[in-house]
């Protein structure tokens, strides 16, 4: 009977565990995916602020 | 054509879009540089305060600037040049198109410029822009622009033919005179009266011209009139000369400019006729010719010749000449003189191989015909006598040919004769008075004689245009 307890107890505390890792894994790859939008909207803004300032169609000069 | 730079706005796909590509892409990496740098100072202040959460958030922060930042700075260059890149070839095709498809239609229509004033023959004129003035000296759809360049003042030019470029003023690339439209717009004939001095070139382009005018033109259902309004007025004053009895004054000019004749038809291409005259000295020595361009593009050649420049007709003449001398104005240049330069010329200056052909049609007009007894020797009574004592079927051209030809040989101008059927490979003789009479005290107009058939002559061997159809005729 005592066997059978601790088998259970090793069992809930294995489930456990990876309920912990994978909320750290989803927690992590949320984090990666709001790094990536993150890092990928501050390129986007600088390269259409860069654009912004930099693109301009030639001018007749009078 | 000059390769000075174009005083007009170059496609942004073609010139500008490539700094402005560079300076975009070094912008953005210092923008990506210092955002990442700025997330990693404020991860270093926080990490300083003990704030460790705080500056996990802004390494991490800083971290995906640098790695995912990098990643879109490249996609969106990589964009971006692409973008140019396809506007560039789409630009290149367009424009390369319509160049294409405005020479065909130019060559098939056989447009070219050529300006009367240094003869040089262009594909295309310089054009001046009508608000600023500026000089466009290749208005074509090129990286300026496919149908219309912008002038560097902002006004906008046509590029093309199809879009009425002639319409701007022009000017020639070598000499820089002014340019009518139809001196690129229209179909030309270019023929130079060449011969010695006082053979009567003057007095026999003016008496054809005016023919031409008043006769031919109307019959060929062409509206004759002059191109500049100075030509229009010097002719006039010429004729009213002539019709007073005053032959033309001599030509000084041994480069003249073309005296231009506009014909029009309600239907088809206008025709601009090129006439030249150059004073006969020119014909002295061939670097008397060697400016003469048009040499290159001839329709044809009217080679007047002077009888009394043959020594065997002042010979046969010498008891009656003195008394019409000063009226009569021998030329003094040999005529085999005069053809071997215009030969040399085009030997030494415009290509023609030493032993190679003249293939252009050649008219030899022997002139002065009224006087003495030439008319009844050489002229249409003499072809109309031997046409009725010939017994096969004589044809009139054959018959004039035969005896203009045997008269210059009988007056040991053998050597002219084969000289001229060896370099020219369309030769007829014709003979005519450009005034009609000697030029005397009286007043009474002149009236030239067979002025017009060698000059038609030469125009009909380059277009069925000029030839008299049955149903104008009739009509």
């Amino acid at each position: 009977m005592a066997d059978s307890d601790e088998l259970a107890g090793c069992i809930g505390g294995l489930f456990m565990a990876m309920l912990v890792v994978t909320a750290v894994i989803a927690a992590v790859m949320v984090l990666m995916s709001l790094g990536t939008l993150f890092g990928a909207g501050t390129a986007l803004k600088n390269y259409y602020l860069a654009f912004a300032n930099n693109v301009k169609p030639e001018r007749a000069t009078a | 054509m000059s390769t000075a730079s174009e005083p007009a706005i170059k496609s942004y796909f073609f010139g500008k879009g490539y700094t402005d590509l560079g300076a975009t892409i070094a912008d953005s990496w210092r923008r990506n540089l210092a955002s990442a740098g700025e997330h990693f100072s404020k991860a270093s202040r926080h990490f300083g305060a003990d704030e460790k959460s705080q500056a996990l958030i802004y390494g991490t922060a800083a971290i995906s600037v640098v790695l995912f930042g990098t990643a879109v700075f490249l996609l969106a260059s990589a964009v971006h040049v692409v973008v140019l890149l396809t506007f560039f070839l789409l630009i290149y095709v367009g424009f390369t198109v319509v160049y294409l498809a405005e020479r065909g239609y130019l060559g098939c229509r056989r447009f070219f410029a050529v300006c009367p004033e240094c003869h040089s023959k262009n594909p295309l004129p310089e054009y001046y822009c009508p608000q600023c003035g500026e000089i466009h000296r290749r208005l074509i759809p090129s990286s300026y622009g496919i149908l219309f360049h912008v002038c560097r003042c902002g006004t906008k030019l046509p590029a093309t033919f199809f879009m009425k470029r002639g319409e701007l003023t022009s000017r020639c690339p070598d000499c820089e005179q002014v340019l009518d439209r139809l001196h690129l717009e229209s179909r030309k004939a270019f023929v130079p009266i060449v011969g010695g001095p006082a053979v009567g070139k003057s007095a026999y382009l003016f008496a054809a011209v005016q023919q031409l005018i008043d006769q031919q033109a109307p019959r060929l259902g062409f509206m004759p009139s002059f191109l500049e309004a100075g030509t229009a007025s010097e002719f006039e004053r010429v004729q009213q000369g002539l019709a007073q009895g005053r032959p033309p004054a001599k030509t000084l000019a041994t480069l003249p400019r073309a005296l231009n004749l506009k014909l029009e038809r309600s239907n088809g291409s206008p025709w601009l006729l090129y006439f030249y005259d150059p004073a006969g000295e020119a014909f002295a020595e061939t670097e008397g010719l060697l400016l003469h361009k048009y040499q290159e593009y001839l329709s044809g050649i009217i080679f007047l010749i002077d009888p009394f420049s043959i020594p065997a007709v002042v010979a046969e003449y010498r008891d009656r000449l003195p008394a019409v001398e000063s009226a009569l104005a021998p030329s003094r240049l040999p005529i085999e003189d005069a053809l071997s330069r215009i030969l040399i010329s085009l030997e030494q200056h415009f290509g023609l191989a030493k032993t190679a052909c003249v293939k252009v049609p050649t008219a030899i007009v022997v002139n002065k015909l009224d006087a003495f007894d030439l008319e009844q020797r050489i002229g249409e009574p003499a072809v109309s006598a031997r046409i009725k004592s010939s017994t096969g079927s004589a044809n009139e051209v054959q018959v004039r040919d035969q005896l203009v030809r045997q008269q210059l040989i009988a007056w040991d101008q053998g050597d002219f004769v084969q000289q001229l059927e060896n370099r020219f490979t369309r030769v007829r003789y014709f003979t005519c008075s450009s005034l009609g009479r000697m030029p005397d005290k009286s007043g009474r107009s002149f009236s030239p004689l067979r002025v017009l058939e060698p000059l038609m002559w030469i125009l009909e061997s380059g277009s069925s245009a000029f030839v008299v159809s049955q149903a104008r005729a009739a009509a």
